[in-house]
């Protein structure tokens, strides 16, 4: 498999308050070439150290780390020109103009002064050059963030947390903008603790808990694994606490769900079979498929991370679908 | 609907892909960068008003009004000076009657021999002796104002946290951290060449303006040392050296406020305090502006006490050029390798 990024046994930690914090711990990893990679794991769990790892930024205390095959950080500058990042939030020169921002980082790495007009159009901030970027909302500096990545025209981007903070049309925008860029045979690596978003854009995933990998591959692979043998309908009739009698009494076993009855099934005709036959018609039947969340919660409650990984799928219960 | 940000790029690679930036080019930008900066209008507006304000108190100083008033005060001194030697020996002879010492001086005669034109400060204002006299005193001021411009130039990247954003860009932190410091003296030396020059056309306009008229006989003003221009060259030395150390305090304690701390601290606890309260003095070859003092003057004297086989008492040392710049270099090499090594080694965040 040709990969865009690999980690093996890369270990980090930090010195605080005169003891050690381990922020990550034998992380090995590897993130295929093109499509969109995330890299899920609970707040605290290592994400944002292994990017800055990859990216120069910290250096690990053992461990290697490559890009597009290239040690880093020794040979990061031989690739960095393909590699394009933002690391948790835009960071850019609060008091100059976006235009200002975006001229520097060009002219530093030698692109043509219209490639900034071009990013700056290409992300809808063409008329927002001349703002200064203190001035900005958070979607804009997201914006900008990518708009300053697209400069250099890279081959990996890596996104940290990109949704955090954004208003609805800016996640769908964002997220639409790394299913392009994947589409477009480029490579993205995601970096999120909502799994929901990564669920929708990411080809394969990197699930890490404790600075750990926990889990690696394909998010079918992954999904599949969750949910084998588990195959659940969800069920919405009239009269929920007889359907569930009777469901019960032909041997189907379920949950109740507020108003509705889950029902595990490998044939949801065998359940309308068995309510009609009673007099009672089904009014919804819906597949209940094992999603990420649910993979996610079940892997990292298997390491002992249960109150992280509840926070990382936003506190909500796992629907009993793991 | 997708609303995507990025749309396929139709055109060659080689035509998309950035094409690198030389060492010179990475200068540039930072100097671009320093020029787009508030603080360095604002350090700008500073210099020019505060070398105004100094020109026009030299004007003041020089004018032919005030110099008339001090020649006025000059031949009363020369007028009164016969009359003070005579009452003077004739306390000479009441003390020595007194105490029956006939060998008793009061120095009157030393007190009868008024001071000279010269000696007085009274010279014909000329615009590279007013030029000196400013220059050495705001060669101080512009040194801060280098220091302080090079320590936020870098030290408000790491605040605002666009410094891990720019090396995604240049990972080569050596590299990024010799533009930031070449930036910095640059800056530095635009600083002090700005001061300079303001201070030249202002003496220049003081002289022209305060020329006195034929009633006033002055002598001319003593001949300089030095050509005014090695004396700029020193204060623009200086102000590059500032304006490097800045920087590189920037890169080792990467926030503006903490650098000024800092360097407020140590002006305040070791060149106030210990420098002057230790060992009787003998600490200030040691001290930072004390060797800024003999750099720019070209040598410079202290205090100290010394101690002989039965009693000690201050004496005046020299401290001299050389050990003023040799002192400052190896000051600023410190710094600088202390705030590169720090880069280098050290995580961004």
């Amino acid at each position: 498999m040709d990969v865009a990024v690999r980690t093996v046994n890369l270990r980090k930690t930090y010195l605080s308050r005169g003891s050690r914090r381990v922020a990550v711990t034998g992380l090995s990893m590897a993130v295929p070439l093109g499509g969109v990679h995330g890299f899920l794991g609970p707040n605290g769990s290592g994400k944002t150290t292994t990017i800055r790892m990859l990216l120069g930024l910290a250096r690990a205390d053992s461990g290697t780390a490559e890009v597009f095959g290239e040690a880093v950080p020794k040979r990061l500058p031989h690739v960095i020109d393909r590699v394009g990042a933002i690391v948790e939030s835009p960071k850019f020169f609060p008091a100059f103009t976006a235009r200002q921002n975006l001229t520097l980082l060009a002219s530093a790495i030698g692109s043509p002064r219209h490639r900034v007009d071009e990013v700056l159009e290409a992300t809808h901030l063409g008329d927002r050059g001349r703002d200064r970027y203190s001035g900005f909302s958070l979607g804009m500096k997201q914006r900008l963030a990518i708009a300053a990545t697209l400069l250099k025209d890279p081959d990996l981007l890596i996104f940290d947390e990109p949704t955090n903070g954004l208003d609805p049309a800016g996640i769908r925008e964002v997220r639409d903008t790394m299913r392009t860029l994947g589409e477009q045979g480029k490579t993205v690596l995601v970096s999120s603790h909502i799994l929901a978003e990564v669920e929708q854009v990411a080809d394969t995933v990197s699930i890490i808990g404790h600075g750990s990998l926990l889990a690696e591959g394909r998010v079918s692979d992954i999904l599949g694994g969750a949910g084998a043998g588990t195959a659940q309908v969800r069920v919405g009739v009239a009269s929920p606490e007889r359907a569930a009698e009777l469901l019960t009494a032909d041997g189907f076993t379920l949950t109740r769900d507020d108003a509705y009855l889950v029902v595990a099934t490998d044939d949801p005709s065998a359940v309308t079979r068995s309510l009609a036959g009673h007099g009672l018609y089904v009014a919804e039947l819906v597949p209940v498929r094992p999603d990420l969340e649910s993979a996610f919660l079940a892997l990292t409650a298997d390491e002992g991370l249960g109150s992280d990984a509840d926070r990382a799928a936003g506190g909500r219960p796992s629907g009993g679908a793991a | 609907m997708s609303s995507t940000l990025v749309s396929p790029d139709s055109r060659p690679r080689a035509d998309r892909q950035p094409k690198g930036t030389s060492f010179a080019g990475l200068v540039g930008v930072e100097l671009r960068r320093l020029w787009w900066r508030r603080l360095t209008k604002v350090v700008v507006a500073a210099v020019v008003v505060f070398i105004g304000a100094t020109v026009y108190n030299a004007y003041n100083e020089s004018s032919p009004e005030r110099i008339a008033q001090q020649l006025d005060s000059y031949r009363i001194m020369q007028q009164e000076a016969p009359r003070m030697v005579e009452e003077c020996h004739k306390q000479e002879a009441i003390e020595r009657g007194r105490s029956g010492d006939p060998t008793l001086d009061f120095g009157c005669d030393q007190q009868g021999q008024a001071p000279t034109l010269e000696q007085m400060g009274l010279a014909l204002p000329l615009a590279d002796t007013i030029t000196e006299g400013i220059a050495k005193t705001i060669a101080l001021l512009l040194a801060f104002v280098a220091l302080l411009l090079g320590a936020s130039f870098v030290g408000a990247e790491f605040s605002t946290g666009s410094m891990g954003l720019w090396l995604t860009f240049q990972p080569r932190r050596l590299r990024v951290a010799a533009s930031k410091l070449m930036a910095a003296a640059a800056g530095g030396v635009a600083i002090a060449v700005l001061g300079l020059v303001l201070t030249n056309l202002g003496a220049r306009m003081v002289a022209v303006v305060n020329r006195p008229g034929s009633d006033l006989q002055l002598p001319p003003a003593p001949a300089l040392e030095e050509p005014l221009a090695v004396l700029g060259l020193r204060i623009v030395a200086l102000a590059l050296g500032a304006g490097v150390v800045g920087a590189a305090l920037g890169l080792l304690l990467r926030h503006t406020a903490a650098i000024i701390g800092a360097v407020l601290g140590f002006a305040v606890v070791v060149e106030g305090i210990v420098m002057q309260a230790f060992l009787q003095g003998r600490l200030q070859p040691w001290s930072v502006l004390k060797n800024i003092e003999a750099f720019i003057d070209r040598g410079t004297t202290y205090l100290a006490e010394s101690c002989g086989p039965s009693s000690c008492d201050y004496t005046e040392r020299t401290l001299s050029y050389t050990h003023g710049w040799v002192f400052l270099l190896v000051v600023a090499l410190a710094v600088v390798l202390a705030g590169v090594a720090a880069f280098r080694r050290r995580d961004v965040t």
